[in-house]
Order: structure tokens, then C-alpha cells, then sequence
């Protein structure tokens, strides 16, 4: 972005309106500036100190802070309708409650996963499986939240080894919202090994989608997820073949887990997933929970390496897009959507305040409550600070809970150190179970914690991406902000094949 | 604005002397042997107040230990790096960018505080109010 020097606004007065504003790390004298209302301008550092000390800046300088809600010449409503707004759709959401419902209904589970954050249990110990009047009452309590819209998702271990209390749940659910008539959907999260043509029948009679894992090709899936029989990978494949034959090619997800030993081979990974005909793909980070903290050592890794694996694989996934082919990075996607788009998502790791609780809620095999996913892997390991209740009580228990209340006080970016003044703020989220998983404070310093550096690392990747990528690069993450092929983005497109 | 730093260098020796008087009268990088893990910077607080240089430390405290000794008119930030590593050659100067950009914050914080919040309030005005509108 250019900005004329010559030209100064003399005499004219303007006030300052709410925004941050970080230096690139990759050129020093400029910076990034977002308003309250998450619009962002590149800019010299040298501009935003006289625009700030009124020392003659450019006109130019003060249209373009202007066009972002930055500052005003001119008193007016409309210069604030853009902020309320941003603010209103970050807000909007906690009258509502959660809209993400996990159901844990068993933690049995056939596999024995390095990075398992869940503490599975062996594949005949049923004193791990939700019980009948647990689901019941987890169904009830579904219906006590207000969200017109809800994601009833089964989690385990493997949920498909406890099927039948999906079946109860779904039925029950569907009963139930005859009269409450709410818009809800439902998704298993499976290795797909168990499914059958009884189970798929379901599936399909009552809407169920498919998320599944696949961790790149088969020696790193078998590594990653491995089974006694060696086969894991095959058998996915399987699954993923019998769903979409009997659900639709898109009722099947995937998502990808990171080890060590996936850090090398970003290309390997995304190719698999254009093999298997995804067009997304999630490069989730490992997280410290469950077996994940015990194996620690041999398959953890720092910010660092995964920034560094995360640049590599988003250069190969510019370049498959160039080629034609569309996938898309989802967390990218997610953060350039917000960039780029007046969008707002849903997804509940990335939300302030948190949506740890106020976004979901976990209803666990034993009928206790979790803010989130990762409060019950907590809960697995010994640790039950984020227990929130039990599934005979209600929300209003659960939202007067101490360990709600720590949430709550330590789940607002916007009055966080350090996060305050950041100005990927309008971008980013808060975490505070993660925060304590990681070091024993739901606050903790930001600047250290592996969450401000993971994020900050990503949101810079991708704003210097968008600054000094060349024309492939920036048409290619701006067809994912718009979901659509890169081949439509005609500004940056030079012979699209 | 310019900041009153002016990157120098000294001995091991003059830096703990100086140390131990509990001020230093100008910026330092300490290039002895013996302390090249350490860099020490003044700033002037009548340009540079204690909210602001705390504030900046805030940050740089993610890769750094951090003293800050404050003496009339000067606080020196003292920075030792948390993980075995060399002090990066232009961490003099990050520093002193991260302090001018927190000044430069201070004085946008003063200035919108009140737009601010009217802002928060209007929105949560605005959220509630839908709510009680739902069905």
C-alpha cells in the first residue's frame, strides 16, 4: 500500500477513535492497524506517529485511517455503525448459549494413539460408556439452552463402539424437537472402523454427518494412529469410502493430528488429502492432554517448528490451488475470512470471551459437565477444576459454578494484558482452560503462552502472506476467504490453468 | 519524539560498577565477557513514564528476564535472554520500538478512553436488548 508524503492536511481537526496497531516483523517502519471494528490498513510507522501527535499528516494518511474507523473529521452516528456492529456480532452470540453440544459415550477405544488426548479406555471396559439415564437426562439439559441452532456431536474414544446410545440420543433428540422445533445437527467423530451397513442406514435416515481422522498418508497414519493390526489406514479408507457411498461424498470430514513426525512431510500430508478428494484441510497442533503430555517428549514439538512446518504446507497448498485443484487451510480460511470478510464464524476455539462454556458444553460418559472439550481431558487426567456440575443439575448451576466463574474472569481478550493493546485482538480468542492446562494459570503471561505465540505466528504468516506474496499467493487466500476457486479472483489471476 | 537511548558500549566491569550504584546516566549494551547475556538500557521517564516502559516489558518478557530499576529521572531496563542464546544485534533497537510504540499506545488509550467505552456499553445495550426481543 502507497501513501502520498507531499500533501499535508493542514488545520483540520480529527479525533482518534479506538484501534492497535503492530510494527511487521518483516519491515520494521511500517505497521498493521485495525479499528475496533476489525477493518486494517498497512501503514509507514512515521504516518501513525504524526497522525497520532497531529504533526501534519498526509491527507492520505487521514482518508485512509478514516475508511477504517481509525479516526473522524466529522462527527457522525454513521462513523460508529460499522464499530457497534463488529462488537455486536462478538457479543451477539452469549445470549444465546452454546450451540456446540458434545456428548461423550464412551471412551472405550480400539486404538492406541501416542497423542490420544482423552485417556481411552480398552475396547470391553463398559463402565466407561454414557449410561441409558445419563443420555437422558444430557437430552433434557440440551433442551434447557435457548441457541435456536444446535450441533449435537457424539465424541469418545469411539462412539461407534457405543452405538446404540447414539441411537437413544439421536431419538431422543428428534422427539423432543417436534415441539421445540430447534434446527439441529448432528456429527459423529469416528475412526469409521466400526461402521457397518445398520449403522450407515442410520446415519442416513436421521442426517448424521462424519468426522473422521486421517493423518496423512498410510506409514504416517499407521505410525500416528496404530492399531495391532497394522491397518489403521486401510480401514479409514474404507470408512470413508462405505460413508460417502451410502451419505454423499461431503457428510464425511477429516481432520489431521500434527506429531513430530508428520513436521517433515507437510507436502506428503496435503497430497494425501487431494488424493482422497477433501477440500479442506485442518493442521491442528498437538495439544498438551492425555497420553499427548505423557509421550510429550518423543512427540511434542515447539511454536517455532510448527510455524515453520505450517509456512512449508501453505506454500504447497498455494500451489495445488494454482493448479486448480481448491483445498483450503481451514484455520487460514478462518482467520483470512475475518481479514478480508465482514464474516463471522462460529468456531469456538477462536472466540472473545471464550467459548469455553458459553459456546460448548461436554456432556461426559460419568453425567459431568465441561466447558469444553479440552476441560474433560483435564478432568481425565486427575484434574476436575473445570468441572462445571453434573447432568441432573441445569445450566444456571453450571453458570454459578467456581470453576465458570474462573472462566468467565479470566476468558475476555479485551481485558487481558498485553492482549488489549494487540491488533489482531478483533481477530483472535481466549482460552483460559487451555491456558491453565499448559501452566497452572487461566491467565498466565500472554506474550509467553504457547496460545499468543501460535497465534500471533499465524495471523503474521498470513498478513505478511497478503503483503508480500506474489499474485498466486494473495488470489489463492483471498478464494478461500470467499470460499470460492481461485480461478474466479480475476485481480491477481495470470494465466489460470 | 525520539527516544533519549544511544546504544554504546562498556566493559563488564564499568557495567556492574554502574550497576551497583543502581543507575546508569545513558544507554548500554554490555559487550564484556563475562555479562555479554545482558543488555541494559535508560530511558528518560519524564518522556518515557513507568506505565509505559512496564508495559513494554510486559511483552519483551516473553524471551527475557527483566529488571527495571528506576532513579530520579531514569529507569534502566535490564534484559538477560530466558533461553541459552546470544542477544540478537538489534535488540537495542526493538527495544526501543517497542517503548516508543507503547507511548504512542498510551496516548491513543487517553485519548479514546471514552469513545471506548460508550462503545463496549452501547453494544452490550444493543445485545441485550435483542435478547429480551427473542422469542
Amino acid at each position: 500500500m502507497k501513501f502520498l508524503s507531499s500533501e499535508t492536511y493542514g488545520g483540520e481537526t480529527y479525533r482518534l477513535l479506538p484501534f492497535r496497531f503492530r510494527r511487521l516483523p518483516w519491515d520494521l517502519d511500517r505497521v498493521i492497524v485495525s479499528s475496533a471494528a476489525g477493518q486494517w490498513a498497512f501503514l509507514k510507522h512515521d504516518a501513525l506517529s504524526r497522525c497520532i501527535h497531529r504533526d501534519h499528516p498526509s491527507a492520505r494518511t487521514l482518508d485512509d485511517l478514516e475508511s477504517i474507523g481509525v479516526l473522524e473529521r466529522t462527527p457522525s452516528k454513521h462513523t460508529f455503525a460499522p464499530i457497534l456492529s463488529q462488537m455486536r456480532t462478538r457479543l451477539a452470540r452469549l445470549p444465546a448459549g452454546p450451540a456446540l453440544h458434545l456428548f461423550v459415550v464412551s471412551l472405550r477405544c480400539d486404538h492406541s494413539c501416542s497423542y490420544c488426548q482423552v485417556s481411552r479406555q480398552s475396547t470391553d471396559a463398559q463402565q466407561f460408556d454414557m449410561s441409558e439415564i445419563t443420555a437422558t437426562q444430557a437430552v433434557e439439559r440440551l433442551f434447557d439452552w435457548p441457541s435456536r441452532t444446535l450441533t449435537v456431536e457424539f465424541q469418545g474414544g469411539e462412539p461407534l463402539l457405543s452405538f446404540s446410545r447414539v441411537k437413544q440420543i439421536v431419538e431422543a433428540v428428534e422427539i423432543r424437537n417436534l415441539a421445540e422445533r430447534r434446527d439441529v445437527r448432528f456429527v459423529i467423530a469416528s475412526t469409521l472402523h466400526h461402521l457397518d451397513d445398520e449403522k450407515l442406514e442410520f446415519c442416513k435416515a436421521h442426517g448424521v454427518q462424519l468426522s473422521t481422522s486421517l493423518d496423512g498418508p498410510a506409514d504416517l497414519h499407521d505410525l500416528n494412529r496404530p492399531l495391532p493390526t497394522r491397518d489403521s489406514y486401510a480401514r479409514t479408507m474404507e470408512g470413508i469410502a462405505k460413508a460417502r457411498a451410502a451419505l454423499g461424498h461431503d457428510a464425511v470430514a477429516a481432520l489431521t493430528t500434527l506429531t513430530r513426525a508428520s513436521l517433515s512431510r507437510p507436502e506428503a500430508i496435503i497430497d494425501e488429502y487431494v488424493r482422497q478428494g477433501f477440500t479442506s484441510i485442518f493442521l491442528r497442533p498437538l495439544s498438551p492432554y492425555g497420553f499427548a503430555r505423557r509421550t510429550q517428549a518423543r512427540s511434542s514439538y515447539s511454536v517455532s517448528e510448527f510455524l515453520a512446518f505450517y509456512r512449508r504446507a501453505l506454500k504447497h497448498l498455494v500451489k495445488i490451488n494454482d493448479q486448480g485443484t481448491y483445498i483450503e487451510e481451514t484455520y487460514a480460511a478462518l482467520i483470512l475470512r475475518m481479514l478480508l470478510t465482514p464474516q463471522a464464524h462460529g468456531y469456538v476455539d477462536l472466540r472473545s470471551p471464550t467459548g469455553a462454556g458459553l459456546g460448548a458444553i461436554v456432556y461426559n460418559y460419568d453425567g459431568k459437565v465441561y466447558p469444553s472439550d479440552e476441560a474433560r481431558m483435564l478432568a481425565a487426567m486427575g484434574d476436575d477444576t473445570f468441572c462445571l456440575g453434573t447432568v441432573d443439575q441445569g445450566p444456571s448451576e453450571w453458570y454459578a459454578s467456581p470453576a465458570m466463574r474462573t472462566i468467565l474472569a479470566n476468558g475476555v481478550a479485551e481485558s487481558t494484558p498485553a492482549c488489549t493493546d494487540c491488533a489482531y485482538l478483533p481477530y483472535c480468542g481466549s482460552d483460559p482452560v487451555d491456558s491453565y492446562a499448559r501452566s497452572g494459570d487461566p491467565l498466565a503471561h500472554r506474550p509467553s503462552s504457547a496460545f499468543c505465540q501460535r497465534q500471533m505466528g499465524m495471523f503474521d504468516l498470513l498478513v505478511e502472506l497478503l503483503d508480500q506474496g506474489d499474485a498466486t499467493t494473495r488470489r489463492v487466500l483471498e478464494s478461500w476467504a470467499f470460499r470460492l476457486p481461485a480461478s474466479e479472483f480475476l485481480p491477481y489471476s495470470a494465466g489460470v490453468p | 519524539m525520539r527516544a533519549t537511548v544511544k546504544p554504546s558500549t562498556c566493559t563488564a566491569e564499568e557495567y556492574r560498577a554502574r550497576a551497583e550504584q543502581g543507575v546508569a546516566s545513558c544507554l548500554d549494551i554490555v559487550i564484556g565477557e563475562a555479562m555479554s547475556d545482558v543488555i541494559a538500557i535508560d530511558f528518560d521517564t519524564s518522556i518515557f513514564p513507568m506505565d509505559v516502559l512496564m508495559r513494554a516489558a510486559h511483552w519483551l518478557a516473553a524471551d527475557y528476564y527483566i529488571d527495571i530499576r528506576a532513579a530520579r529521572s531514569t529507569a534502566t531496563l535490564e534484559l538477560r535472554p530466558k533461553r541459552a542464546q546470544s542477544i540478537p544485534k538489534d535488540l537495542a533497537l526493538r527495544v526501543r520500538n517497542s517503548v516508543l510504540d507503547e507511548s504512542l499506545r498510551a496516548q491513543v488509550r487517553a485519548e479514546t478512553r471514552g469513545v471506548h467505552e460508550a462503545l463496549i456499553r452501547a453494544a452490550l445495550q444493543e445485545v441485550l436488548a435483542g435478547r429480551d426481543k427473542s422469542p
